[in-house]
């Protein structure tokens, strides 16, 4: 150990009260006070019994927000595949949303309504040899009867108008009884007249409550999307619970969205409510379009939140990603008034 | 350390974790914040971490959170503080007064701060400080000696001794 100097007498100055020094060493430091009597006071300042004390009213409440929940269970079959579907489902579906950044880009909507053999085509888009590239731009929807097929196989490509497709592949297509409408927006007007002239009419209208939720629901169903590769299991098990047991335990945001996508994924297995979901989610992605950044960071954040497993972030994230999908819905709700007027104005004069 | 480990953790230490976070000087909000995050960082490694070494891990990650929220703080709103607590403390609250007391550490460095409460509060050796703060013993010697010099002189300043 060195000496005591200018640089170190600190140290010194601690253990010599703490009696930690050698008989040798507390004759130097007492040496070298005498040398600089002005540090006598640093070293009186030293007070032992001047000491923090702890507070045991003070206590972290929330210690059950730490608890790391079971471990994970084996699930059914069914569970873990029908809900790979959905996921993977669901995002192809955001995915081609984010695919369609706002450059200008032509629309391809192609239609077919339930029970009417007749193709509803936009002539002067088939007109223009604007199918889409396969690696372009895919479209968000698919037929009911895929949905179900493929609903076991995760990775199934999907239902893509692609540029090889000509007018005659798509009226192949008429026989299809459910609602194929594949859209990509392209602006406000063609696409609100699109839907005031090829879907709305026609397709089964739901409660203006039922559809909200629907839509919230599948706004969920996408952020669970987002979050799901890595906690595959531990949702689909929630899933499972919830579904099975119907049980009302404290609510748990993971639980709540995994059971929004179970809803989900019952939902598109029937074809009515298909058809009725596929309205909504061509709704809720026109309501979207043009915010498609402000979702994907949204959901960015939401994913990061909810990985920490804890419920204060997780009721957080909750929070905020429920006032955007309030934000869309309301947006939802102000594009199914444009159609409605436009129907009005125009469709049924 | 197992899943069973890591909540016996939790009951055993959150207390603490907290506290430390607490006179610290962070507001109770935050330090819930810096707990669950400490906690989260313990649950995410907490396969490589003995056991044995679980609470020293939870003060050392603690501390660096604590540090890098300070650093994130205002300037300007941490010396509005600092001016409000000068001001506040020549009152007559009591030596004996914890609140005062940890009012003082407001203005002390960090690391002499956390070193002080480490050795006062939890009861660990220099050697363990040292270990959870990253510093040689010889510099938690110091910085301990400098804290607890600082807050008698703040303390006299006040006259609270």
């Amino acid at each position: 150990m060195t000496k005591i100097d200018i640089n170190n007498y600190e140290l010194y100055f601690l253990r010599y009260i703490e009696d930690r020094l050698s008989a040798k060493e507390r004759a130097e430091v007492e040496a070298f006070l005498a040398e600089h009597p002005e540090l006598q006071e640093v070293m009186d300042l030293y007070d032992p019994a001047f000491t923090l004390t702890k507070d045991d009213d003070l206590v972290f409440a929330d210690k059950d927000l730490l608890t790391h929940a079971k471990p994970v269970k084996v699930l059914p079959m069914w569970v873990k595949y029908s809900s790979v579907a959905a996921v993977a489902l669901l995002l192809l579906l955001i995915g081609g949303l984010w695919l369609q950044r706002g450059d200008a880009v032509e629309s391809v909507i192609v239609a077919k309504n339930q029970g009417n053999a007749d193709t509803i085509l936009d002539e002067s888009i088939v007109d223009k040899p604007v199918l889409l590239a396969e690696n372009e731009r895919k479209p968000i929807l698919e037929p009911a009867e895929n949905i179900v097929d493929n609903s076991f196989k995760a990775n199934e490509s999907k239902a893509v108008a692609t540029a090889d497709e000509t007018e005659s592949d798509i009226e192949e297509e008429d026989n299809v009884t459910d609602v194929n409408n594949i859209m990509n927006v392209i602006d406000d007007n063609s696409t609100v007249e699109y839907y005031a002239e090829n879907v709305v009419e026609d397709t089964p209208q739901k409660q203006d409550d039922e559809t909200d939720e629907t839509v919230v629901i599948e706004i969920y169903s996408d952020a669970l999307a987002e979050i799901v590769g890595d906690d595959m299991e531990e949702i689909a098990e929630a899933t499972a619970e919830k579904a099975e047991d119907n049980v009302d335990d404290e609510p748990v945001v993971i639980e709540e969205y995994s059971y929004a996508l179970a809803i989900y994924v019952v939902d598109v297995n029937s074809d009515y409510q298909y058809n009725t979901d596929r309205y909504d989610t061509g709704l809720a992605e026109y309501a979207i379009v043009d915010k498609r950044e402000e979702v994907k960071e949204m959901f960015a954040q939401f994913s990061e939140m909810t990985s920490t497993l804890f419920k204060r972030r997780k009721e957080k994230a909750e929070k905020e990603l429920m006032a955007f999908a309030n934000i869309l819905v309301a947006e939802y709700n102000n594009t199914k008034e444009k159609i409605n007027y436009y129907i009005a104005e125009n469709v049924n004069k | 350390m197992t899943n069973k480990d890591y909540n016996t953790c939790v009951s055993k230490y959150s207390d603490d974790v907290y506290r430390f976070v607490v006179y610290s000087g962070m507001d109770r909000e935050s330090a819930k914040d810096i707990v669950q995050d400490a906690f989260l960082s313990l649950w995410q490694n907490h396969a490589n971490i003995d056991f044995s070494k679980s609470k020293s891990y939870l003060f050392s990650t603690a501390y660096k959170l604590v540090c890098s929220s300070f650093r994130h703080l205002d300037v300007e709103k941490r010396y509005a503080k600092d001016v409000q607590m000068n001001s506040s403390i020549n009152i007559e609250d009591s030596y004996e007064s914890r609140e005062c007391l940890y009012a003082m550490l407001e203005n002390i460095p960090e690391v002499q701060k956390s070193a002080l409460i480490l050795k006062d509060i939890e009861g660990y050796s220099y050697k363990e400080i040292a270990n959870i703060l990253k510093l040689s013993i010889q510099q938690v010697e110091v910085y301990i000696f400098r804290a607890r010099v600082a807050l008698k002189k703040r303390a006299m300043e006040n006259n609270l001794v």
